[in-house]
């Protein structure tokens, strides 16, 4: 187990007490780290970031429920996993039904929200599309693609957070990414092609 | 597609199959023409993801949330500012709770006997016994929690949930134990 930050850990100590300049410090060294997860997880920024203020909310209120034994970030995020997994089983059938094509590469370049210098374009355009993908799977399908893609976490630490076992995230994961896989074959090509991957003909 | 293989094609994407996997996989795909394109589409998407974007917190947010909490925490009564009556309510509810158990408890201890004393069915009863006590044990942590949070946010509110909550919980002890002697004639017959 890796040894906490002292500052990190000096900051949660003194939040516990009630410090809000220390939750403060918290709250910019994770801001980024909690408003990606719930913008992948949720798919608007409005509702990412309204989603983002009641995560760092809860997080406060049960500081001192936190076991600083383990990483504080595995914790904050699974507390802003879980409630984007209760915002989405909530709103579940205003998504797109699986069955429907995804919207035509054109479509999403038109759907671009910051024009701006071609190779930004492009940028946001690749993130919007991913971002469709995500949306059409089932919220623990995606937790588990956000947090082995975005956060680079293991198996189990993804099951820590997601409080579950290590071999349901293996099964959960794999079945996300056959539909993701199967969604990228049927739906439009994404907005800079890729090749087909070398690494799958060469035998390393 | 097998358990193994799945697992051998999500190793390879997240880089952990040894040498000696690999070349089986290799092998694999190379046999299996459907296997191959499955294996192709999945490191596309892989490779995709992989290079997927972080996205920033707008500049405002820290700002919105600190001030968010400051309005919560004005908001919030402090327990001791609670009425008089509803800390009077928390405690005794909190003590009819704990004697709501008692009978589950013991329900739960006979069970457990009656489980011993059977051969056969010993370790399915004490497997539903165990299971039974960790769900009412969580159940009981559970509800404790949100009334605390119900305390701070609604504490009007909260005297009703508390005058609710041991009538409840007693009524889901009776439920158990009624099914209980119920499955125990059963098993007699």
């Amino acid at each position: 187990m890796s040894e906490p930050d002292p500052k990190l850990l000096e900051w949660i100590l003194a939040a516990r007490e009630g410090d809000q300049d220390a939750f403060a410090e918290i709250v910019y060294s994770f801001q980024d780290a909690v408003y990606n997860l719930c913008y992948r997880m949720l798919g608007e920024r409005s509702e990412a970031e309204d989603a983002t203020q009641e995560a760092f909310l809860r997080a406060y209120l049960h500081m001192k429920r936190y076991d600083t034994d383990r990483p504080f970030k595995t914790w904050l995020l699974s507390i802003a996993s879980n409630h984007c997994i209760d915002r989405l089983r909530k709103r579940r059938m205003t998504w797109l039904s699986l069955d429907e094509p995804l919207p035509s590469g054109s479509a999403l370049a038109l759907s671009s929200e910051e024009p701006g210098p071609e190779e930004a374009a492009l940028h946001n355009e690749r993130r919007e599309y991913i971002q469709l993908m995500l949306n059409e799977l089932d919220p623990d399908y995606r937790a588990a693609v956000v947090l082995r893609y975005w956060y680079d976490y293991s198996y189990v630490e993804i099951a820590e957070t997601m409080g579950t076992t290590e071999s349901a995230i293996k099964s959960r994961l794999f079945r996300a990414r056959q539909k993701l896989a199967e969604k990228l074959e049927d739906g439009a090509r994404p907005p800079e092609p890729d090749p087909v991957n070398p690494r799958l003909l060469s035998n390393d | 597609m097998s358990d193994t293989v799945r697992n051998m094609m999500q190793e390879k994407l997240d880089g952990n199959l040894d040498n000696q996997m690999a070349d089986a996989l290799f092998e694999m795909l190379q046999q299996d023409e459907t296997l191959a394109i499955e294996q192709e589409r999945l490191e596309r998407l892989h490779d995709m993801l992989t290079r997927a974007p972080q996205v920033r917190a707008p500049s405002h947010l820290a700002a919105t949330i600190m001030a968010r909490l400051a309005q919560v925490l004005e908001d919030q009564p402090e327990l001791s500012q609670v009425p008089e009556a509803a800390r009077e309510a928390l405690m005794l509810s909190i003590s009819l709770i704990s004697l709501s158990f008692m009978p589950m408890m013991g329900v739960a201890g006979q069970a457990l006997m009656q489980a011993l004393e059977k051969g056969e069915t010993s370790t399915r009863d004490m497997q539903q016994t165990i299971a039974l006590m960790a769900l009412l044990v969580q159940a009981q942590i559970t509800l404790l929690d949100e009334i605390e949070i119900q305390m701070r946010d609604k504490p009007e509110d909260a005297i009703i949930s508390l005058a609710l909550l041991p009538t409840a919980i007693e009524t889901v002890v009776k439920v158990i134990e009624e099914a209980h002697l119920e499955n125990s004639g059963n098993g007699k017959e």
